[in-house]
């Protein structure tokens, strides 16, 4: 007899739009097939149809044909209700949490313990922490979750699920915004949710987590499987060849091919700078050369956004240099963010939608953000000049669009930071601050961004690249330095690279 | 270009001229007022008027003559005026409640310029608009100022400018400027400051305002979107974030929204003085700063739909005696549907929210 399936979805299909327009086949008779107390991942780029099949497996969205069994049952997965009554969990890639109310009011939620008229608050809080311990984490009783890290507001998404008897749970793109500290902790919450006898679905695009946790694996591509895996048979370049497909590959090039300089471009010196709202700097020294690619390296709030901040010159809102110079060419950087801009300063923010693009504002407007003046006329702003120059940087920087003329809020989010990192590489930079650049996007955009990134070394630029993902920063960096509670706790060249030493450095755990 | 390419780019146009979406805020402003007639009708009707004579009074009232048609240009045009005072801010992302006050002050410093001097008509018209626009403007900025530099909330601080201009002006024209006889109003204006009147319907007279106004509307609209500082005003409302970061300067904007504001609706104060009263009454604006928000929330903030929001909004105020004479329906039901009007507007983003199709996602 085999062994009792998880989940047996058979030929999904779904189609999104309706005539005229053209029809999206996000799903085209998708087979998913999850055997009980497995760990299942589901791998594709950007747009490949994961959240979907998910979506539907969750009952957010209703499949258009095929069929649908969990734990041997024939289900009809209407509404998200029913779907949790099946015992499916979502844990979505943006929570679905409250952000006044504190965990064990976000786990109860909906199913409140007690009378209609009276919510028996004490078995509540006892049920989540009975759970909380189980995970071996703890969530205080009486912080709003807004004010808790990432990662617990994750384990309170996860609770929430336990809470309703889920027994597969689907985690999608859990590791994205955590550290890897917390991913290795997320994945000890996973084993032991399989101890107790969960499913686990992974969607991820991330092959490295694929490769350490999942027993198998199905890879869509455009809206169909590309492949299955199982573990023993689960290996990177097969992932990467399926995910991406056949010889689309493109050269994968890192820091290594390009020779950095002795000339030095940014130089950072004795640097101290008080915050109100994040961690402050101290003593900082660095310096960038020309071709160079430096890597900074941290758990996330270590002071990476006050380091920025300084050095782009954006020093409102609480933040103050105290003490040391930052210095481009050797002369002193003038105080303001657009006189920095000027002489070759270029940000790639981490927070795209609210610091990158202006989503209302059409493609071309983004693209030129801060510089209109450069087609400014006594006749009014230019558009024939500023439209022609928009279509030439949309090939160029491949951003697939309908038009210049489309709201960049439009785009989808690959697209977005190809809008942010066109903008900031054409006004040809000296200097590049790129923060976390490639988060969230698909292998081929992340490559995409990286090899523009290392363009700008190329040419005799220089990248300051911060970055929460050891991986990442290793296989684009010259030097690596390490940021641990606004000091720099340690900077390594290129052939002393090493994870665990990273992460000491890192935790603070010094080697 | 090629042929090809050359085709691709009209028909790029031409989706976008005929693109629904274009089209769609004006269609929304269209169904608020369609409701708010509704339900003014329906409150007519439920205190024992008839609908249909209210239309009529409405209509006979507003248009029904020359002289009501004139009354309805000189009422629309301080409030074209008033109403971009409030849209330019809000494409900045703030919300100036102010119009009142600054078309207060700017209707003192008019007054002030065309009572104490005696020039040419050619420089006496200019000087008395100019300094009536330069003190609404200075009025105006001072929240900007303060909301750019010390965050200050810009809704109090223009409600609280409002008491001050309204008290000051009164204490003025009851104390140091008061004119000759009882009225509390200042001198009259010399003749050399009187605009030129366009079209004379005594009582009233349409002046040169009108299309100084019409024109107000035009330069902003090329302003907000063929402009330098009028991008970045509007990049500074819709992500005052990613316009810092870009190097915009966001306090810049602020205080430039917030100063031409003052500047139009001390312009609408300049042109009640020189086009209309000759001569500063207290507190005799009925409200033509607040009207403007109205004015420019269904106008959907844009400077061209201000133009005909003004109009109608003009036309309501001009024929509301007519409601009582002709239609037995209390003249108060023109502010119902004003404001019913603006509560459907701002309903709409509900509604926007409710039919928006959810973003597809893989």
């Amino acid at each position: 007899m085999p062994p009792t399936l998880a989940v047996d979805m058979r030929a999904i299909i779904k189609r999104f739009g309706a005539a005229p327009e053209p029809l999206v086949v996000a799903n085209d008779s998708v087979d998913l097939i999850v055997p009980q107390g497995e760990l299942h991942a589901v791998v594709g780029e950007n747009g490949a149809g994961k959240s979907t099949l998910m979506h539907i497996l969750a009952g957010l969205q209703q499949a258009d044909a095929g069929s649908i069994e969990l734990f041997g049952e024939q289900l009809d997965l209407s509404t998200p209700a029913s779907a949790i009554r099946a015992g499916v969990g979502l844990v979505a890639q943006h929570f679905a949490l409250i952000p006044t109310f504190t965990a064990w009011e976000n786990v109860i939620l909906g199913a409140e313990p007690g009378s209609p008229f009276r919510l028996d608050a004490d078995t509540a809080m006892a049920e989540v922490g009975r759970l909380a311990d189980e995970l071996g984490v703890h969530l205080p009783h009486d912080v709003p979750v807004e004010r808790l890290p990432v990662a617990l507001q994750q384990a309170a998404e996860i609770i929430k699920a336990l809470y309703r008897k889920a027994r597969l749970i689907i985690l999608d793109e859990p590791t994205a915004a955590l550290s890897p500290p917390e991913a290795r902790r997320l994945f000890d919450i996973v084993n032991r949710l399989q101890a107790g006898g969960c499913t686990i679905i992974l969607v991820t695009h991330r092959v490295q987590d694929v490769l350490d946790h999942a027993a198998s694996a199905t890879v869509l591509r455009n809206g169909r499987v590309a492949a299955r895996f199982h573990q023993n048979d689960l290996t990177a370049n097969g992932l990467v060849e399926a995910i991406i497909g056949n010889g689309s590959q493109s050269g994968l090039s890192d820091a290594r091919t390009i020779r950095t300089s002795k000339s030095v471009l940014l130089q950072i010196r004795g640097l101290d700078v008080t915050a109100e709202t994040g961690p402050a700097l101290s003593n900082i020294e660095l310096s960038l050369h020309s071709g160079e690619v430096l890597g900074i390296a941290g758990v996330a709030g270590n002071g990476q956004d006050t380091l920025v901040r300084a050095i782009v010159g954006d020093t409102g809102g609480g933040i103050s240099v105290t003490a040391g110079s930052i210095d481009l060419n050797g002369r002193q950087l003038p105080s303001g963010i657009a006189a920095r801009r000027r002489l070759g300063i270029s940000l790639i923010p981490e927070d795209r939608l609210n610091e990158g693009i202006i989503a209302s504002f059409a493609i071309r407007d983004n693209l030129v953000l801060g510089d209109h003046q450069r087609f400014s006329s006594p006749m009014g702003i230019r558009y024939g000049l500023l439209d022609a120059d928009a279509e030439n940087v949309i090939e160029q920087f491949d951003i697939r669009a309908s038009g210049g003329l489309q709201p960049a809020g439009h785009l989808s989010g690959g697209n977005q930071q190809k809008v942010v990192v066109a903008r900031e590489l054409t006004r040809e930079p000296q200097v590049v601050i790129a923060v976390q650049p490639t988060r969230g996007l698909d292998i081929r955009a992340a490559a995409f961004v990286r090899d523009r990134l290392l363009d700008v070394a190329r040419s005799g630029g220089a990248v300051l690249l911060i970055s929460h993902d050891l991986e990442k920063l290793m296989a684009a960096s010259h030097r690596i330095a390490v940021l641990a509670r606004g000091r720099i706790a340690g900077l390594l060249d290129r052939h002393a690279f090493d994870e665990s030493v990273l992460g000491q450095l890192m935790t603070g755990e010094h080697p | 270009m090629t042929q090809s390419q050359i085709s691709n780019r009209r028909s790029s146009i031409f989706n976008r001229l005929f693109d629904l979406s274009t089209f769609l805020p004006l269609l929304h402003s269209i169904a608020a007022l369609g409701i708010a007639l509704v339900v003014g009708l329906l409150i007519a009707a439920a205190s024992g008027g008839n609908p249909l004579s209210v239309l009529l009074a409405l209509a006979k009232g507003a248009f029904g003559s020359p002289g009501a048609i004139a009354s309805t240009l000189v009422k629309s045009t301080p409030l074209m005026l008033t109403g971009l005072a409030v849209a330019i801010p809000f494409r900045a992302g703030l919300f100036n409640i102010g119009g009142e006050g600054q078309l207060y002050i700017g209707a003192m410093a008019a007054v002030w310029v065309g009572t104490a001097s005696s020039l040419p008509w050619l420089l006496h018209i200019p000087a008395t608009l100019v300094s009536g626009v330069a003190a609404g403007a200075a009025w105006g900025a001072v929240p900007g100022w303060l909301k750019a530099r010390r965050s200050v909330h810009e809704v109090i601080n223009t409600i609280m400018l409002n008491y001050v201009a309204i008290q000051v002006t009164d204490y003025l024209v009851t104390g140091p400027l008061r004119g000759g006889d009882y009225a509390a109003r200042t001198d009259y204006i010399a003749a050399t400051a009187h605009l030129p009147v366009l079209w004379d319907v005594p009582p009233t007279s349409v002046s040169l305002g009108l299309p100084l106004a019409l024109l107000a509307c035009a330069v902003c609209f090329g302003f907000l979107y063929w402009t330098v500082p009028g991008v970045e005003i509007r990049a500074v409302g819709e992500g005052p974030r990613a316009s810092e970061l870009a190097g915009i300067s966001v306090s810049r904007s602020l205080v430039l929204s917030m100063a031409l504001s003052g500047g139009l609706a001390g312009l609408a104060g300049a042109i009640e003085v020189t086009g209309l009263h000759h001569t500063f009454y207290a507190q005799f604006s009925p409200g033509y700063g607040f009207d403007g928000i109205a004015v420019a929330l269904l106008a959907r903030n844009h400077p061209l739909g201000v133009i005909p929001t003004a109009l109608l909004f003009g036309a309501l105020r001009t024929a509301d005696r007519w409601l009582q004479l002709g239609a037995g329906v209390p003249k108060d039901l023109i502010v119902i549907i004003q404001a019913v009007a603006v509560i459907a507007v701002g309903a709409q983003g509900a509604f926007a929210r409710l039919t928006t199709r959810r973003p597809q996602t893989g």
